[in-house]
């Protein structure tokens, strides 16, 4: 059985934060050089009461509004994010209940970062295939904001707070819908993008809440996100490539195929190296990002439903998705679009 | 690829003038050099040498230039 993604909508928290905002609150920034390497002009922020889990609520919530059909037929949810509201119970189980959804329905998180929403896909293609589910709700979310320590320019900059919902369902169309993924992990690379404390290993405590300065002048605690930049850009311009090589050959597809490459929307800098040694040119080189900035798991359907929205991809686009990032973690799928 | 070649295509990747990165700029003290351009060079390193710098710390940190270059010597991936 082939499954498609039938609906697709996104969140973004009202809160905006622009670079001339950051600017204001460290002059010592040069926002202007950041503007022009990453791309980012602005990036939406959480508000302190409100969480990932509240973002995923809202996507669902105007996803079911503009499919009202889709609601009674879901019977299982996907929930992705690195923002949890507690350690426990699983969101996914409140987002049940808070949805309307019936109690037969299936819900579980997952916890992956940029490549949480391929992964994500093939896990409720996995649930469709095998007739465990027929409608499967994946929603990705997550509030790095709440990481991130103010003072860190590395990551203040880029990352930006959203939500996307995706509806999975079957399909008899053997044209379009989800083909073929390709997995990867390289779990060395964990501590480059890291949350040190706050978990098991390494409980949060008043000393792991001092904050210190780096050699870059970035701030930031233990309680925060850290994130070593050139790793993860080292990481990813070996990493895509590789991966893009490997599933244009496990399918027998010409580069030329391709229509549209929706990468994980990292930042500007980034894609330009990776589609540069991809040999993608800008015409096909998805980039959605400027008033977002680095949105996580939910970068790539917000970049599809925007590209929709701008007719940019029409029945049958054939696109090949890249999610990478932390963990190390990657995944990929070649998809004919079916909305 | 030699070293001084190395250096022109640091140059030409930062639009730098060829000859503005010198064998001893520092990343505390040279002016181009910011978090951007170390991607850059990590960068140029992948493109111009076929160096996979995801599997070898030393070409993700670094400091100077001769740092860098002494290092892509003694792995044979520059000229000496």
């Amino acid at each position: 059985m082939r499954s498609t993604i039938a609906a697709i909508t996104y969140h973004l928290p009202d809160k905006v934060e622009t670079n001339a905002d950051l600017a204001d609150e460290y002059p010592g920034w040069d926002m202007a050089l950041v503007a022009s390497k990453s791309g980012i002009l602005s990036r939406h922020i959480a508000d302190k009461e409100e969480t990932a889990a509240d973002l995923a609520f809202h996507a669902a919530k105007k996803l079911l509004a503009e499919h009202p059909n889709a609601q009674g037929d879901i019977d299982f949810l996907l929930y992705c994010t690195q923002s949890p509201d507690h350690y426990l119970p699983p969101a996914a189980c409140q987002l049940q209940t808070r949805l309307g959804l019936g109690t037969h329905t299936g819900a579980l998180d997952f916890n992956l970062g940029c490549s949480g929403y391929v992964y994500g896909l093939s896990l409720a293609h996995g649930l469709i295939a095998t007739g465990a589910a027929k409608k499967v709700l994946l929603l990705n979310s997550d509030t790095y904001s709440k990481y991130i320590h103010p003072g860190d320019r590395t990551v203040r900059a880029i990352f930006g707070d959203g939500a996307a919902a995706t509806l999975v369902t079957p399909t008899c169309d053997a044209e379009l819908g989800l083909g073929r993924f390709v997995f990867g992990t390289d779990g060395r690379g964990a501590e480059n993008l890291i949350v040190p404390s706050g978990g098991m290993r390494c409980p949060r405590s008043p000393d792991t809440a001092v904050s210190y300065t780096d050699e870059n002048g970035c701030i930031r605690s233990n309680d925060s996100l850290y994130m070593n930049g050139k790793a993860i850009f080292a990481f990813s311009i070996t990493c895509v490539p590789k991966v893009v090589k490997k599933l244009l050959t496990a399918t027998n597809t010409p580069p030329e195929a391709i229509d549209w490459y929706v990468f994980h929307q990292a930042n500007q800098y980034m894609l330009q190296n990776i589609a540069a040694r991809c040999g993608i040119g800008p015409d096909k080189m998805a980039v959605e990002f400027a008033d977002t900035g680095n949105t996580v798991s939910a970068s790539i359907p917000i970049v599809l439903r925007r590209y929709q929205d701008k007719g940019l991809l029409t029945r049958g686009a054939k696109l090949l998705l890249v999610g990478f990032g932390v963990g190390y973690s990657w995944a990929a799928n070649l998809m004919d679009w079916s909305l | 690829m030699t070293a001084s070649e190395f250096l022109d295509s640091l140059c030409d990747a930062m639009s730098l003038e060829r000859g503005h990165i010198k064998l001893d700029d520092h990343a505390s003290t040279a002016e181009w050099w910011d978090s951007i351009s170390h991607m850059a060079i990590i960068a140029t390193i992948d493109s111009e040498l076929q160096m996979n710098t995801q599997d070898d710390p030393a070409l993700i940190e670094f400091s100077s230039i001769r740092e860098i270059i002494s290092h892509l010597e003694q792995i044979g991936a520059l000229e000496q």
